[in-house]
């Protein structure tokens, strides 16, 4: 069997296939659903000036693509936090990131103006606090639990779930006392249910640019997580500096929640179903597995908010939701799988 | 090749108190000792694993802090008394990460171009695969492998390198008698001019495979010698606090305690 970046060629051919189909699609959904010929006018250079044209180039397509890499990040994410959890059930949501990441997103939405904000330019606070809110949550979870002397993962993913309950209710205290008429609860609940922020071409960029940076990032820990899978005496004797490198593999799985958080909101579910498919197709090994996961996560989180654009026109359903409507039956039947092997 | 002579505290405790090991090439050298002596301590000292040791092990003559950390691992491989992978690896998996022990994991030198081909693990362990007759074992997940079957695929992971040293907590543990001996030897059959030191409950399988015997006791090294000095210098009696009668066997003296 040919590998290609350690996945199985036939696989491989399928995902890239898959991503392309998935974008071709997602720019066809919306309110009104567009023909396979609207498409392709679009990349005719001799089409006049359809009026449908600027808003599919200038705002459909920034969507589906931010969309996309929203997607991928999570995916990704979720693979590496498996990684480092050594469970297959923990996931940026469950172990308190994503809730951390929210959490300085809610601050940066409700108290820009707080003295302390001053140093960060108003236009990377969102960033800088979901980042910092995301990474700091990851790091107490592992902090306590080896304080508490929890060993076994499935300790260290309670210890997850507790710190994410504790996040969400001190966001939702600072959601009731801090929003007024200034600040509308409205546009922090609907960020909150998540949701593709509409970016300009060049924030697009942007965040392609730092998203391709930080999948390398991911795709550099893929040896140390295959060590790390071994348990920690043999990663000892193998050269992996155990402690050091979970620090470093949360501080990049925690940017890459971080940026997803950014432009999508919390989006749960992503982070937990895609590792777990792609475990079965292209293997558990993570090189393979964060590749895969980050194409997969692209391909669901794009069709999903394509999906989201056009079930309930002229509203958006929140994509928060669809995602935990697929998801949750989801993660029910990889429980009852779990049981039965 | 290799000799050690080691400290370990543990939360003010004397854990390892004056260890003193050597062990040549080719040699197979059998840690006993009873319960809580510290021989599992002392193989993680020599493994990396523990870290916080004073004293000194040196490397075929060369202090092994004189190595780099990725020397050092490619040199020394260790077999920890449980191994159970978090993931649902093959045997190829098993292989093939065994195979880039040492690597830094950590870094920009972590990120390196991926091989776009994957290289065959089994055409180049292919001497190593046949001794162990792990062949048709490759594609199997390790999860579902029998002991005997573990304990080989293990012993390919940490010998695929072709470490100077190799370290063994109680390889035969949980192993019926028969895969005991088989263990023991592929344990001594497929290494080659690596040292082994390999820590052993069984007495008899010590006497029976072991080059040498080294005796360990509250944390330090009471005896090491040849199989029969060990055995008529009556410390087995000393150590294990009970009498033991040598038998002669097909293979050499056996002892039984009494």
């Amino acid at each position: 069997m040919t590998r290609i970046l350690g996945i199985p060629a036939r696989w491989l051919a399928i995902l890239i296939a898959a991503v392309f189909l998935s974008i071709g699609t997602a720019m066809m959904l919306g309110p009104e659903l567009l023909g396979p010929g609207r498409l392709l006018d679009l990349v005719r250079p001799t089409t006049g000036d359809h009026p449908l044209d600027r808003l599919l180039l200038d705002w459909r397509l920034p969507r589906v693509l931010t969309a996309f890499l929203v997607g991928g990040l999570l995916g990704a994410a979720g693979a590496v936090f498996q990684g480092i959890f050594r469970n297959p059930l923990a996931d940026p949501f469950l172990i308190g990131t994503a809730p951390g990441a929210a959490l300085g997103a809610t601050l940066a939405l409700l108290v820009p103006g707080l003295p302390v904000f001053q140093a960060i330019s108003p236009f990377l606070l969102l960033p800088v606090l979901s980042f910092l809110g995301a990474f700091g949550a990851t790091l107490a979870v592992l902090l306590l639990a080896r304080l508490a002397q929890v060993r076994d993962t499935a300790g260290l993913l309670l210890a997850g779930v507790a710190m994410a309950a504790f996040l969400g209710a001190v966001r939702s205290y600072l959601m009731l006392a801090l929003a007024d008429e200034t600040i509308s609860l409205q546009v922090v609940l609907s960020w909150t249910l998540g949701g593709i922020q509409t970016p300009f071409w060049r924030e697009v960029g942007l965040v392609a640019l730092l998203s391709l940076l930080l999948l390398l990032l991911a795709y550099g820990l893929a040896h140390g997580l295959d060590v790390l899978g071994l348990g920690d005496d043999v990663a000892r004797n193998m050269n992996l500096p155990v402690e050091r490198f979970v620090v470093m593999a949360t501080l990049v799985a925690s940017a890459l929640v971080a940026l997803a958080v950014t432009w999508g909101g919390t989006i749960g579910f992503v982070g937990l179903v895609v590792p777990h498919l792609m475990r079965w197709t292209v293997g558990p090994r993570h090189a393979p597995l964060i590749v895969a996961s980050a194409l997969v996560g692209g391909v669901l989180l794009t069709l999903l908010d394509g999906l989201a654009r056009s079930l309930l026109p002229p509203a958006e359903i929140p994509l928060g939701l669809l995602t935990a409507l697929v998801g949750a039956p989801f993660f029910m039947f990889i429980l009852a799988r779990r049981s039965h092997q | 090749m290799s000799l050690v002579e080691l400290r370990l505290l543990k939360a003010g405790r004397p854990v390892l108190d004056g260890v003193a090991l050597d062990v040549f090439a080719g040699e197979l050298l059998a840690v006993i000792g009873p319960n809580g002596a510290g021989k599992s301590s002392a193989l993680k000292c020599l493994g990396g694993v523990e870290t916080a040791w004073s004293g000194r092990i040196e490397l075929e003559g060369c202090p092994l802090a004189d190595f780099p950390a990725e020397e050092r691992a490619r040199r020394i491989a260790y077999l920890p008394q449980f191994f159970a992978p978090h993931w649902e690896l093959s045997v190829a998996d098993l292989l093939d990460i065994g195979q880039q022990r040492g690597r830094t994991a950590l870094g920009w030198s972590a990120i390196r171009p991926p091989a776009l081909l994957a290289v065959d693990v089994a055409e180049q362990a292919d001497g190593l695969l046949r001794d162990l007759e792990l062949n048709d074992l490759l594609e199997r997940r390790f999860a579902s492998l029998s002991g005997g079957e573990r304990a080989r695929a293990l012993l390919a992971q940490a010998l695929v390198t072709a470490p100077r040293l190799l370290l063994a907590d109680e390889p035969t543990a949980s192993l019926d008698p028969a895969h005991q001996l088989r263990t023991m030897e592929y344990l001594r059959g497929c290494r080659g001019e690596t040292a082994s030191i390999v820590v052993l409950h069984d007495l008899n399988l010590a006497l029976r495979f072991a080059d040498r015997i080294a005796v360990l006791a509250d944390g330090r090294t009471v005896a090491c010698g040849k199989v029969h000095e060990v055995v008529a210098s009556g410390i087995l009696t000393e150590v294990f606090g009970v009498r033991f009668e040598v038998h002669a066997t097909s293979w050499g003296r056996a002892v039984l305690p009494v």
